[in-house]
């Protein structure tokens, strides 16, 4: 595998879990940015004309109240009281009354500081009672009303008949040749009224707070507008057209269609084009006060930009940071990695031998700790060199001594070798002689049941003889003293003729007995390789045998087929049987327990398959692996020698060149198995 | 993974609630009010019909909860705070008679909530938790009484139901006539539902006015119009009776009789056609509208352009942004004044039509500005006559 160095690892580390997710995130945010950039500028527009009408409300509200606080003065009331009387009786030229507009005007003055373009009393029955400003053409009398102007009309027809402050909106006054406005308020004495108290604002102060705009975007504007009828004027100055005259009519469908919506009181927010003929954001609003429509806007290509701006800041941030990432890593990765490489040089110098070397502890507190633990690892290690080399030295010379006293003890090994060697040889001959006498031991017990056989026959035989002999011993004396008569001689060779018969029936007998041995024994020394039939070898062992097998309840059957004819040494196949069949007679049927042993054997494939399985107390597991071993018995001191399975085992492996196993289960029985050759 | 789950999390997060929203609806659906606001309960069905049509406000559905206030004020009082507490409703579109108003007004200003009430009143009143989309006296009774005074008579009798609407409005026409030095030739008042008119039409026979002021509510109208059939002279300027009542009393006795509102089913602007076919077209051709029913309508749109500007359908945030509010309703444009939460208005003046609605014969030049108390006395005197004429 390849590795890699810690600044590559620390930088890709970082950009997977910092700069991924920052990338995923800021991908999603800057897609959907723009919708929700656009969302959050209209809404931002429309607080904007929300405050704009409010301010505007609030200015045309607080003159309201002005005015009717005025309404409600004692001066006021005062005023009309004193000058409606004076007025009536004798008009406005009389001394009294100039006198009385000069008190008044001190008393109103302040007014017109306050912004207030005139301040007029006028009597219930429409009459102009004074004037702050005094302007000549209201002091005219009998102006008709419908040269005041709307505006004027409006308020005192509203104070007169419905007892109500009211404000007119600005409308272009050609007196003073500039819009203005009139607010006015009935003056009511026990509900009844006595006059109304008008005052009159001059368009600045309102053009003033609507041409305000807030915040950052610098083509931000307030355009205002009034419907009369089929036609509109703007309210206030255009930015864009210093051309544009305020308060001039102009068809209605000139207007845009978002101050379209504004005058007719629709509330609505979207994208549309401009008078100049340019995209923007435009929010429209209805003022009931003034009755304007106004329309709250800001260029497209403005907010566009802004979007623009804050994109390319968001791409700008995007890249410082990966940049941040690429330098933190480095700087990180090349921090942690100057202590590694500090100690790997040393070491590399400990390694080449230079166990005394130190490094300077620096950097972090890990690297430092780290330092200070190599050099005292260092110094350990130099410290053990030392007393590692006086160990060697001491050690060498120890084992230079141990080294002689091994040699000696090998020779004395050697020695002991021959000596074993030659008692090996001696035991190995011992063995042979030991086999040979257990042959011969074999052998005797053989002869030794034949004669016991044999005796039988021979005794009976002698016995019919010595009758014999005394019965013609007696028909002798009968027949020399004359005695003899036919019946008794008769008698006598009857007599004579059952010993003879008896004679030959037992002399046969052990002719048989002679014969059979004769063939045991001879075939049991025969060495010769000979054709045989399997199945009457067997019956003829096991006929000699019978003397020892009779020892033991068990049925011994020789299921072997007649047709198995085998090219061996017979004396061979002697040995093994008589080995086989006794040893499984006396060790697994100790004692009267009735059985059974089966000897058959097959031919597979030129090979004989001889089994030899009995259903004996059986051999423990434990003595499977040894049985063949000489000298292995169970039954040492009570006449087994240890040889008999040996003997087999060397017979077939050797002579016959077959091979041989047990199979064995405790307490069912014992098998053994002999393959070998059919041609030996 | 951490952005994978923050993406989703933003992902849920933009994911749009689309539950319903709950809008109260309180009217009599029962008792002797129900004639008149059931009308009022088929423009707000047809109201959230259209606009769950168009989508819904917010993305969600509106779901009407209609609550029976039974002609009670009792009840209405009981249903106001059932919808608000049990029915979380987000607000509340309801009331006609002032009785009724009165009794949910301390109900919804102590849960904070927002009250629509869509009838022409005595005024007087201010609450921060009722929009008013009905006329204030200045809006309807001051500038029908001046237009009658000009233009029918100056000999005046005043005629009204006996109970708080009839008497404020009676209280502010007496200010009006006094400033003009008239003194009204008489004043009657008939007990809620009573048809018996006798002693009015005698003082009417005896009298001979030019003009009777009437605020007479409910069936007594019946019995008046018919028992007036023989005085032709005498002309009624009505401030209760609508398209609905002409029908109802009969446009033969009603011809030629004045009722001033803001707003006569026979306005001529496309905004009205649309309303008006449409409301027919849902509840058939013979349906007639009125000015409530107008009201209900500015009423219900205006609540939704306070949701969409508001962003959120918190009542009290909603509450804020409906000051800012205009609207080209059916009568022309209706803009929320901030400071009294009450509705610039037209005011117009029809008289009866053969054809049982009416031939406008006034408008004002431009809406009103809506003065819940007038001018002419500061609010505390106004609220003392209030209290001498309710236990007088």
């Amino acid at each position: 595998m390849r590795r890699y160095n810690l600044s590559t690892m620390l930088f890709v580390w970082l950009l997977l879990s910092v700069m991924t997710p920052t990338v995923i995130l800021s991908g999603l945010y800057l897609s959907s940015f723009k919708q929700a950039f656009l969302q959050q500028e209209q809404v931002h527009l429309s607080q904007f004309a929300d405050n704009k009408v409010k301010q505007i409300e609030d200015y045309i509200s607080e003159r309201i109240a002005d005015v009717f606080s005025l309404s409600q003065s004692a001066e006021t009331v005062e005023a009309f009281s004193k000058l409606s009387p004076l007025y009536r009786h004798g008009g406005e030229h009389t001394q009294d009354y100039l006198k009385r507009l000069v008190e008044l005007k001190k008393v109103y003055q302040h007014y017109q500081d306050d912004g207030y373009l005139d301040l007029l009393l006028i009597s219930p029955s429409g009459d102009l009672l004074f004037s702050l400003a005094m302007n000549s053409h209201l002091q005219a009398k009998g102006i008709a009303e419908s040269e005041r102007g709307k505006g004027l009309n409006f308020v005192v027809k509203r104070a007169k008949y419905f007892l109500e402050s009211s404000s007119s909106s600005f409308e272009y006054y050609p007196p003073i040749g500039q819009a203005v406005a009139f607010i006015g308020s009935p003056v009511l004495v026990q509900g009844r009224l006595i006059g109304i108290v008008v005052l009159q604002v001059d368009s600045q102060i309102i053009q003033k707070v609507t041409l305000e705009v807030g915040g950052s975007r610098s083509s931000r504007e307030v355009v205002v507008a009034a419907r009369q009828g089929d036609y509109f004027s703007y309210q206030v100055e255009l930015k864009y057209d210093a051309d544009a005259i305020v308060g001039e009519p102009q068809p209605i469908s000139a207007l845009s269609e978002s101050l379209s919506n504004a005058v007719s009181g629709r509330r609505h927010i979207g994208v549309d084009i401009d008078y100049r003929g340019v995209e923007v954001l435009a929010a429209s609003r209805y003022i009931p006060s003034v009755q304007w429509g106004l329309v709250f806007k800001e260029d497209m290509s403005e907010v566009v930009q802004v979007y623009d701006q804050i994109f390319q800041l968001g791409l700008l941030t995007l890249f410082v940071v990966l940049i941040g990432v690429l330098l933190v890593s480095g700087l990180l990765g090349s921090m942690l990695a100057k202590p590694f490489e500090s100690m790997t040089q040393m070491t590399r110098s400990i390694a080449s031998g230079k166990t005394d070397t130190r490094i300077e502890p620096e950097g972090f507190r890990e690297s430092y700790e780290l330092a200070l633990c190599f050099n005292q690892m260092s110094h350990a290690l130099s410290l053990a060199r030392e007393t590692l080399e006086q160990q060697v030295e001491a050690r060498t010379l120890e084992l230079t001594d141990e080294i002689d006293l091994r040699q000696n003890k090998e020779a004395a090994l050697a020695e002991s070798y021959k000596k074993l060697n030659l008692s090996m040889k001696n035991l190995q001959a011992m063995q042979s002689q030991l086999i040979e006498s257990e042959k011969m031991a074999a052998l005797g017990g053989l002869v030794a049941g034949f004669a016991h056989e044999l005796n039988t026959p021979i005794g009976v035989a002698i016995t019919a003889s010595s009758l014999l002999l005394r019965e013609l011993t007696i028909l002798e004396q009968s027949y020399s003293s004359d005695e003899l008569t036919e019946a008794v001689f008769k008698q006598y060779l009857d007599d004579i003729k059952a010993a003879c018969t008896l004679l030959e029936k037992n002399l046969k007998r052990s002719a048989s007995l002679v014969r059979d041995f004769k063939l045991v024994a001879v075939e049991q020394t025969n060495l010769h390789k000979e054709k045989f039939v399997l199945h009457e070898l067997i019956e003829s062992l096991l006929t000699s045998l019978s003397p020892e097998t009779k020892k033991y309840p068990v049925e011994i059957s020789n299921r072997v087929r007649e047709d198995i004819v085998v090219n061996s040494y017979p004396g061979d196949f002697y040995q093994v049987f008589t080995n086989l069949i006794l040893n499984s007679l006396i060790h697994g049927f100790t004692g009267h327990q009735a059985g059974g042993l089966i000897i058959d054997a097959s031919i597979v494939e030129e090979l004989l398959i001889i089994t030899v399985s009995d259903n004996g107390k059986g051999i423990p597991e434990k003595n499977c692996s040894s049985i063949f071993e000489p000298f292995f018995t169970t039954k040492r001191g009570n006449g087994g020698s240890g040889l008999g399975l040996s003997i087999v085992y060397n017979i077939v492996k050797q002579k016959l060149h077959g091979d041989i196993e047990v199979k064995s289960i405790l307490g069912q029985g014992t098998e053994f198995i002999i393959t070998c050759p059919v041609e030996g | 993974m951490i952005a994978i789950f923050v993406a989703m999390g933003i992902v849920a997060c933009d994911k749009k609630d689309d539950s319903t929203i709950k809008v109260g609806i309180l009217h009599s659906m029962s008792g002797t009010m129900a004639f008149s606001e059931r009308d009022l309960v088929d423009v707000l069905t047809m109201a959230i019909e259209e606009i769950n049509g168009s989508g819904g406000v917010l993305g969600r559905q509106l779901e009407p909860v209609l609550a029976d206030g039974a002609s009670n004020w009792w009840q209405f009082s009981k249903e106001a705070e059932r919808l608000i507490v049990q029915e979380r409703v987000s607000v509340l579109f309801g009331c006609w008679t002032s009785s009724s108003r009165i009794a949910v007004k301390p109900i919804v200003e102590r849960y904070d909530h927002l009250l629509f009430y869509p009838l022409q009143y005595e005024g007087l009143e201010q609450s921060s938790n009722i929009i008013y989309t009905g006329a204030t006296p200045n809006q309807q009774i001051i500038p029908g009484v001046h237009w009658a005074l000009e233009n029918i008579g100056k000999s005046v009798y005043l005629l009204g139901s006996d109970y708080i609407f009839p008497r404020a409005a009676n209280m502010l026409i007496k200010d009006q006539l006094k400033n003009r030095g008239i003194e009204p030739l008489g004043e009657r008042y008939l007990s809620l539902g009573s048809s018996d008119i006798s002693g009015a039409i005698e003082d009417i026979r005896r009298l001979k006015p030019d003009l009777v002021f009437n605020t007479i509510n409910g069936d007594s109208n019946i019995a008046f119009f018919n028992a007036l059939d023989g005085l032709k002279e005498t002309k009624v300027v009505s401030f209760s009776i609508a398209e609905p009542e002409v029908s109802a009393i009969g446009i033969e006795h009603m011809l030629g009789h004045y009722a001033v509102w803001n707003y006569f089913q026979s306005i001529e602007s496309p905004e009205n056609r649309q309303f008006v076919s449409a409301f027919k077209a849902r509840f058939g051709e013979d349906r007639v509208v009125n000015d409530p029913m107008e009201a209900t309508y500015i009423g219900i749109k205006l609540w939704v352009q306070g949701v969409v500007a508001a962003g959120t359908f918190d009542p009290l945030r909603v509450k804020h942004a409906l000051g800012y509010q205009s609207l080209n309703a059916p009568q022309g444009i209706v803009s929320v004044d901030m400071g009294s939460q009450h509705v610039w208005k037209t005011v117009r003046i029809g008289r009866v039509r053969s054809d049982g609605q009416f031939e406008i014969v006034w408008r004002s030049d431009s809406p009103i500005r809506p003065t819940p108390f007038p001018k002419y006395h500061s609010r505390s005197i106004w609220l003392q006559r209030l209290q001498e004429l309710k236990y007088r």
